[in-house]
């Protein structure tokens, strides 16, 4: 039983897991607008965490992306961090905040994966393929053959455009930056209501990140 | 050339200093006996001690003191006292002082030395490797040592107190169990970081929960401590009582509190939620997160406050039979931990092993106090109270030069009286 | 001034210049061999003053001055023998007359001048000869630099640094070297007792030479190259331009610790939106800085040879690319400057998604894949046997079949709000016209009848409008299925870059611009709290953090060893644990390695080190921290 509150809960006193998604300067960050709500109505879908139903969106060049220990960014263009921008992820991440990047485009290497890459490189160090046997395939679901394919990869029809590995930072053997070039944000950009239409929900994944974040 | 009145004169004189010296003599000798009182030093105790011990004739001896001297030193003097020599010691400058240090339970290490002397003297504590600190302000401070090297030395002026620092027992590990959520999140990363060996479960749902470690019952044979971060751990959490009450340690956090599985616990009750201001840094100590429930002790086993905020008890602790609990007001630690500036990261964690350390089962005795502890008072206990400071009389006032100079005067008096009658001519 | 007085002041200058004499002599010798520490450039010193000895006798100064001065016909040396001889106001008068300026002067230049030019013989010409014969043959220690250790000559030995030729610093020697901080990549030389060659590492190390008790040990201490400093000065901040022409003036300065090699200005142009997007880079007045620390570049780009259009993005940074030639050397980039074309209508229309998933979306790329194993199934025609080409060709019209419906089933659902029935199934499965079968069983199913139900009415929902697309797909899918299952894909292929073409029609339908603000989806979280299917659900147990004490505790623990191996007189054991752990703490803890190296220098020079030793303690794990005088003895 929770207790009785003085005052409006607003997300930034309540602890509840708000989404929040990256708002950075230099490209198309608002690509996947029905993500957010998509996914925070998976988490209260399989589990009783409180979350909040009002996603934010946060700026990456002010400090409130403190206030918000997992952060989502996505877009189709080039990501060129300001300086604003690259101090706050880096604060972010050495404090134990959780960053999901996914590259809104479904192509090999393109602009954004090389932006991207470079600039996560140069704020929080090497960036390398996440094993399809890390712990976040079992956080609450499970994927024994790692990252679910999306809709949007061709699956090996020889022009090998099935991303088979996500790619993360780890620090002391934690995910702190989460890459994905397999386009979740096209996967998950639907209206929460038409889960109905789906055998096997694809925001199954989404929802093992977030666990992920909070549980580890 | 002196004249015959002259020498009648002379010899006047000299037979009235003989009859003076004569009655000086037989009064000194009719005078009571004085006790012969060795006094000895700081400088000449040491060498003042073996030659009580063997001289026959010392009735008693009176050691003046400035400091302490060590335990043999004041072993030796009470073997003395109780041998049967009057003792007696004195040392009006020798400051009251108190000193004890005792391991901190945290895996990292850490020795907090509490030390009591006057405030005017300059107090500075040392270890085998030099000064580690100096003390300012009021008569008694507590001071935390992440590092010492031997035993502790705690000066005030010139007075050492000494003690050694028990080893640090094992560390068990800690059980977290609460919601799933950030602050579940930082708290178990706070304890690991700090080194803590942490079994946690955390709830995902009423059927699911994600678990760390080879989770068992609550015994103080695997943990040290249970950190219930919110009321739904508290009610998950089984056997906490009887875990304190065998000497094991827990932490309320949040709202864990307003369950009742943890009543028996407490001796304070848990208030409304509390929001800070708009502009409040989640840094800021005074909420430490932006948001507590604060405490308010009950009568009549009133706990102790260990922190303030705003009027409010925000840190109670108290002891049940043999352990130990600590309610935190806080409930959003981790914001401070997020945003609240470049060091919080550090001060989070140590901060969060402190508060577990603080309740922290540890099967170490408590250290004995040992002479050096506490100098003065163990002076008292050997010797018993002071006496007032010994004048010793000069040598030569000593009965036997009295009278030893005495008869040399009355002699020569005499002499010289015969002289003069000789030299005038008389017989 | 009298005689006797200036006879005194000759023999005062004398003496002060044969002293200084000495200590130029005492410099210059000590120079030339620092290994026999102070005792023969004082022996070199002392012999100087012996032989001038004189100038501290006032006789001999006087015979002296004779000897130089003829015309003082011995009126010095009689005034010295018989200073009350009756001939004594002639005689200082001959005295005075004299002029001995000269050649006290002279006499004092040469007491001061030829040990001055001995040390000069031995700074500028002897001791350069040396080094350089030493570097040539390396067998010979090298002693001209000023930083010297306490070893014996017998374990002396040097460390000549070659620092990476792009920096073009000079080459620095080290003798009796125990720590060498130089950069990432530099040459390091050791000669002497002992010998070898390294290249400075990018991690702190120590090298071990010797062994048992003569074991030296050298830390290692890389400095990184740092990335260049760069500065975008123009544009100067990100930018809308309202047409794509004019001149874009580029401006950036760029700073280096050792030499910039080239810098250029990255220019990437977005074009397209939505999920659609093309790329194009470009480098722009790459320009070569030879090495400078300071580099200026500049550029301008006509911005109507960029081909822009509105709504294109320009991304524009400077970069600058650090001299160092290691393959993995960062280069130092600008901010980022962001130059958007203007485009109408882009500001004041929200994108919402106000419909349904876009399943089509999946099917596009679906199709795509289609195509493209079609058009290679087409390529290798003639390299396939008939048999493999039929059956490829199948298969393909096999997925093309499903695909088809799937899009009719999406167009049922639409239309009819529920999941294709078995009437519906049946239309799809219709040899003739499917799309009519579909149509009419939709139509059966809401029972609406009418006669052509996707034909926009005036003030209908966008929702028909994007079903006429759809169908078009479905009967282009049905039309290459067909071909596809008599193997002609090359005749397949028109139809299905058609049914390509109409889903793509029907995405674009679905993203409907409206003005005003969008309807915001409200998460009723109570009523969808913990309603999805749990099968799957099996969380995995969490792995612990590692502890961030651990690696504090394991030095600490070092530490105090290294502090017991003092205490038990073992100081050559202790100063090689401290410098081990000194090289060990550069990188994460500065400030305790600092610390360190105060106190091992001092143990290695025999002086107190308690005072340092406490200092790196406290470096190490910090002040004390004053706590509360409760009652309760855990805080």
């Amino acid at each position: 039983m929770n207790p009785p509150v003085t005052g409006h809960q607003s997300p930034v006193t309540s602890s509840e897991f708000v989404w929040a998604t990256a708002q950075y300067e230099s490209g198309d960050w608002d690509s996947a607008p029905l993500v957010a709500i998509n996914l925070t109505d998976s988490v209260a879908r399989y589990t009783s965490l409180r979350v909040s139903a009002s996603p934010v969106i946060v700026s990456l060049g002010s400090s409130d992306v403190l206030r918000y220990p997992f952060l989502f960014l996505t877009g189709h263009l080039p990501v060129r961090f300001t300086e604003a921008e690259r101090a706050n992820v880096r604060a972010f991440v050495d404090r134990g905040g959780f960053l999901f990047v996914d590259d809104h485009n479904h192509d090999i290497d393109g602009v954004f994966h090389k932006t991207a890459t470079e600039e996560l490189r140069r704020t929080c160090g090497a960036i390398a393929d996440l094993p399809n046997n890390h712990e976040l395939y079992s956080t609450l679901f499970r994927f024994p053959d790692g990252p679910p394919t999306t809709g949007h990869e061709l699956n090996g029809w020889g022009d090998n455009l099935v991303h088979k590995n996500l790619q993360a930072i780890l620090r002391n053997g934690r995910v702190v930056v989460l890459y994905s070039s397999k386009d979740y944000s096209s996967e998950w950009s639907y209206h929460p209501e038409n889960k109905r239409f789906q055998a096997i929900d694809n925001t199954r994944f989404g929802v093992n990140v977030i666990v992920y974040a909070l549980t580890r | 050339m002196p004249s015959r009145v002259d020498r009648w004169r002379a010899e006047r004189a000299l037979r009235l200093v003989a009859f003076a010296s004569l009655m000086a003599w037989i009064a000194n000798a009719a005078r009571p006996a004085l006790a012969r009182v060795d006094v000895a030093t700081d400088s000449s105790l040491n060498e003042a001690l073996p030659r009580w011990t063997r001289a026959a004739n010392v009735d008693s001896v009176h050691a003046q003191l400035d400091t302490v001297p060590d335990a043999a030193g004041i072993a030796w003097l009470g073997a003395l006292a109780r041998g049967g020599v009057g003792m007696s010691w004195s040392g009006p400058g020798i400051p009251a002082m108190a000193l004890e240090a005792f391991p901190s339970a945290e895996p990292a290490g850490g020795v907090t030395v509490l030390a009591g002397a006057p405030a005017a003297s300059v107090r500075v504590v040392s270890d085998a490797l030099g000064p580690l600190d100096t003390l300012v302000g009021g008569p008694t401070s507590a001071v935390r040592f992440a590092s010492l090297e031997g035993g502790v030395t705690f000066t005030s002026g010139i007075q050492p107190a000494r003690v050694g620092v028990a080893p640090r027992g094992a560390t068990r590990r800690v059980l977290v169990t609460g919601a799933a959520g950030w602050e579940a999140k930082f708290v178990v990363a706070a304890l690991e970081e700090a080194g803590w060996m942490v079994d946690a479960r955390v709830f995902i749902s009423p059927d699911h929960d994600v678990t760390q470690g080879a989770l068992a019952a609550l015994d103080t044979a695997r943990y040290s401590a249970v950190v219930l971060l919110d009321s739904a751990g508290a009610e998950r959490a089984r056997g906490v009582e009887r875990f304190v009450r065998d000497g094991g340690g827990v932490v309320l956090a949040g709202d864990a509190g307003l369950s009742p599985r943890v009543a028996s616990l407490m001796s304070w009750r848990v208030l409304k939620r509390e929001l800070a201001p708009l502009g409040t840094l989640a840094g800021d100590t005074s909420w430490r997160g932006l948001s507590r429930l604060p405490l308010q002790p009950t009568s009549p086993a009133r706990p102790v406050v260990l922190e303030r905020r705003g009027g409010r008890a925000t840190l109670v602790a108290r002891r049940h039979h043999g352990g130990r609990v600590v309610a935190l007001a806080y409930d959003q630690t981790w914001r401070w931990r997020m945003a609240g500036g470049d060091s919080s990261r550090v001060e989070h964690r140590a901060w969060w092993s402190r508060v577990v350390a603080g309740v922290a089962f540890r099967s170490v005795a408590s250290s004995d106090v040992t002479t050096g502890a506490a100098p003065l008072a163990s002076l008292y206990a050997a010797l018993g109270p002071p006496s007032p400071s010994v004048r010793a009389l000069p040598l030569f006032l000593s009965p036997s030069a009295l009278s030893n100079a005495l008869g040399v005067l009355l002699f020569a008096a005499l002499l010289a009286e015969w002289w003069l009658r000789r030299a005038r001519g008389a017989r | 001034m009298t005689v006797a007085q200036r006879i005194e002041a000759t023999r005062a200058f004398l003496a002060v210049t044969t002293l200084i004499g000495a200590a130029v002599v005492f410099v210059a010798v000590r120079g030339l061999q620092p290994n026999f520490g102070g005792v023969l450039p004082a022996a070199a010193a002392l012999a100087s003053v012996w032989v001038c000895r004189g100038v501290f006798v006032r006789r001999d100064v006087v015979l002296w001055l004779e000897s130089r001065l003829p015309e003082l016909r011995y009126s010095l040396v009689a005034l010295h023998e018989d200073p009350k001889s009756r001939f004594r106001p002639a005689l200082e008068a001959r005295a005075l007359a004299t002029d001995v300026r000269r050649v006290v002067a002279l006499a004092g230049l040469r007491l001061v001048g030829v040990p001055a030019a001995i040390l000069a013989v031995t700074q500028f010409a002897v001791l350069p000869f040396l080094a350089r014969s030493d570097a040539a043959d390396g067998s010979r220690t090298v002693g001209h630099d000023a930083r010297r250790g306490a070893a014996s000559g017998r374990d002396a030995f040097s460390a000549i640094i070659k620092p990476p030729s792009y920096t073009r610093i000079a080459i620095d020697t080290i003798d009796d070297p125990t720590a060498i901080a130089a950069l990432v990549g530099s040459e390091i030389r050791f000669i002497g007792a002992h010998t070898d060659r390294v290249t400075m590492p990018r991690r702190p190390t120590v090298l071990r030479f010797g062994a048992g008790a003569s074991e030296r040990l050298v830390a290692l201490e890389p400095r990184a190259d740092s990335s260049p400093h760069v500065v975008l000065s123009l544009p100067a901040r990100d930018t809308v331009l309202p047409n794509a022409s004019g001149v874009l003036t580029l401006s950036a300065s760029a700073r280096d610790d050792y030499g910039i090699a080239s810098g250029w200005f990255e220019m990437i142009v977005s074009s397209g939106d939505g999920e659609s997007f093309k790329f194009r880079d470009a480098i722009i007045a790459r320009t070569a800085a030879n090495g400078a620390r300071d580099f200026q570049l500049s550029a301008s780009i006509r911005l109507d040879t960029l081909g822009l259009r509105p709504g294109d993005i320009v991304h524009l940074r400077a970069v600058a690319r650090d001299a160092n030639p290691a393959s993995d050397a960062e280069s130092g980039n600008s901010e980022t400057r962001t130059l958007r074309v203007y485009r109408r209508g882009e500001s004041d229309s929200v994108e919402i998604e106000a419909l349904p998933p876009p399943e089509v979306g999946k099917s596009e790329l679906s199709q795509r894949m289609l195509i493209i194993m079609t058009e290679k199934l087409v390529t290798q025609s003639r390299s396939l046997a008939r048999n493999a080409f039929v059956t490829e060709s199948r298969s393909i019209g096999t997925e093309q079949t499903r695909l088809r419906k799937r899009v009719g089933q999406i167009i049922f659902t639409r239309l009819t709000g529920e999941e294709a029935d078995e009437d519906a199934v049946e239309a799809m499965a219709d040899t003739l016209s499917p799309a009519d079968a579909l149509l009419k069983a939709a139509s059966d199913a809401t029972g609406a009848g009418a006669a052509n139900p996707l034909e926009p009415a005036e003030g209908d929902s966008p929702v028909i409008a994007v079903n006429r697309p759809l169908l078009e797909a479905f009967n282009a899918m049905w039309e290459a299925e067909r071909r596809l299952g008599i193997s002609e894909p090359r005749q397949a292929l028109p139809y299905m870059r058609s049914a390509l073409a109409a889903i793509q029609r029907a995405r674009a339908a679905e993203r409907v611009y409206l003005r005003g603000r969008p309807p915001k989806i409200v998460l009723d979280i109570v009523r969808i709290r913990l309603s999805g299917k749990k099968d799957g659900i099996n969380p995995g147990e969490r792995s612990p953090r590692a502890s961030a004490v651990a690696a504090l505790l394991e030095r600490h623990a070092r530490f105090s060893s290294a502090l017991q191996l003092l205490a038990n007189d073992s100081a050559s054991a202790a100063i090689d644990s401290l410098t081990l752990l000194r090289v060990e703490a550069l990188t994460d803890q500065p400030a305790f390695a600092s610390a360190l190296s105060t106190a091992v220098n001092d143990l290695r020079s025999g002086r107190d080190a308690t005072l340092s030793l406490g200092a790196a303690r406290r470096a190490l794990v910090g002040l004390p921290q004053r706590g509360s005088n409760s009652r309760w003895r855990g805080q």
